[in-house]
Parts: C-alpha cells; sequence; structure tokens
C-alpha cells in the first residue's frame, strides 16, 4: 500500500474515473455484440489495471469488485465463460456503483461498501477470489 | 543511473516516476509491451520495472524478447504487478526476471530496496 494516499488520491480519481468510462463504454459494445473480441480484452485489462490502483490506495472494496470483474472477463477471454444478459447488468450496477464510490471518495475520503455487488456478480459467475 | 518502466497505467506510471527521480535516477516509460522494447533500445537502460499485464505485448513477452537479444539480455529485470501467484513470479524469473515485487502488498522503500540490490549500488 502506498503510504502518502493523500498526496495521490487526485490522480487516482482521474485515472480510476478514465478506466470507469472506457469499462462503460465497452460493457456497451458488448451489449451490441458479446463476441467482440478487442472489447472483452480491453475489460479485462481495465479491470485490472482499477484493481491494481485501488488495493495500492487502499480501497479495498473497490479492488475486489475490480478483481472479480478482471477473474469474469479473464474466463471469457479463455471460452470457459460467456456474457450473458444478466451478467451485463449486474457488471453495468457494479460499475455504477464504482462511480459513486469514487465521487464519495472525492468528497469524504471513503469508499462505499460494494459488497453487495460483489456478491451478486459472483454468483452469477461462479468464481470465487 | 537510467531506469526504464514499462507499464500502461499512468498512475503507477506517474507515481514510480516521481519517486524515482527523487531518489536521483533517470527515469524513461513506457506504456506498453511493444513500445517498451523500442525504448530499452533508445534510453540502454541499468535496470527494467516491467508490469506483467499490459496491452499489446505482456510483461512475460517482453522478457522472452529481451532474453533472446544479444544486446538486451543483460540488462535486469524488476517485475511488478499485482498477480502475485507462485506460478507467475516462477513464470517470471524462468524468463529471466531478476526478482518480482507485488504492487498490492509492498511500499516504494522496498521496491527501492529491490532496485539498490538488483544495481548493487550504495545510496
Amino acid at each position: 500500500m502506498i503510504n502518502d494516499t493523500s498526496a495521490y488520491k487526485n490522480l487516482y480519481l482521474e485515472t480510476a474515473r478514465n478506466y470507469l468510462n472506457n469499462l462503460k463504454t465497452n460493457l456497451s459494445k458488448l451489449s451490441e455484440n458479446n463476441q467482440d473480441i478487442d472489447a472483452i480484452d480491453k475489460v479485462y485489462l481495465d479491470a485490472h489495471s482499477l484493481k491494481s490502483e485501488s488495493t495500492a490506495m487502499n480501497y479495498s472494496s473497490t479492488a475486489s469488485l475490480c478483481h472479480l470483474i478482471e477473474s469474469i472477463f479473464r474466463e471469457i477471454k479463455e471460452k470457459k465463460a460467456f456474457i450473458s444478459s444478466d451478467l451485463l447488468i449486474s457488471l453495468n450496477d457494479s460499475l455504477q456503483n464504482i462511480a459513486s464510490s469514487l465521487d464519495n471518495i472525492d468528497r469524504d475520503n471513503k469508499e462505499i461498501d460494494l459488497s453487495t455487488n460483489l456478491e451478486k456478480l459472483k454468483k452469477l459467475s461462479n468464481i470465487e477470489i | 543511473m537510467r531506469i526504464l518502466i514499462i507499464e500502461d497505467d499512468k498512475f503507477f506510471q506517474k507515481f514510480y516516476s516521481e519517486k524515482l527521480k527523487e531518489k536521483g535516477f533517470e527515469v524513461f516509460v513506457a506504456s506498453d509491451g511493444e513500445e517498451g522494447l523500442q525504448k530499452v533500445g533508445e534510453t540502454d537502460p541499468n535496470l527494467i520495472l516491467l508490469d506483467i499485464i499490459m496491452p499489446k505485448k505482456d510483461g512475460f513477452e517482453v522478457l522472452e524478447a529481451l532474453s533472446k537479444n544479444e544486446r538486451f539480455h543483460k540488462i535486469p529485470v524488476l517485475v511488478f504487478s499485482t498477480l502475485g501467484q507462485e506460478q507467475d513470479i516462477a513464470k517470471a524469473k524462468s524468463l529471466g526476471a531478476r526478482d518480482y515485487a507485488n504492487k498490492s502488498f509492498f511500499d516504494f522503500d522496498d521496491l527501492l530496496k529491490k532496485i539498490q540490490t538488483t544495481l548493487a549500488i550504495k545510496q
């Protein structure tokens, strides 16, 4: 974990929001075509990066949710799972709550609890992290 | 001493660049594996900090390319990633990585010690 997280909060929020926008864009592409390899790869990479940053800044709830999204998309990349409409709904809901969490961090320096989203996605995906 | 950071995440690019420059290193940054291999030739680094999961070429592919290059195979590489699993660490080391640092569980001072050990410099 980074010791002086306050010095890097604005940088984290800027890059995290950028990843979130990319994730939303690519999930939207996947709702049109759930076989879009480029979009699948980008979701995987961006979820991984957002997980890494959130872990470094000690936003563990955000990191856990992003870790699960990364794991789900690794399975999809390896053709061990596919993208269902239920999964897309749950993923979009997760991104919405991550956005709210970033706003909370911006205001109050605290992330919100994302465990409900985490549990829903775990059930849909059968993945444990 | 020149350090090349091959890392796609802007947050970590900036964090590590700033911290290493404060310690007197000359720092170069590449945002993916392909650009990283290009910059190795351009910057002739004393050490490479290499992320694993990146677009275009990943860190494992970069390690493989470096190991096959007569000019670059001796440049020490420290791999840092949040993968953290034993098989990933073993794979990185089998491909020539000198050491491995987990981004999730360490702080900059720990990384600095690994860099100094690898470069065998005393500050």
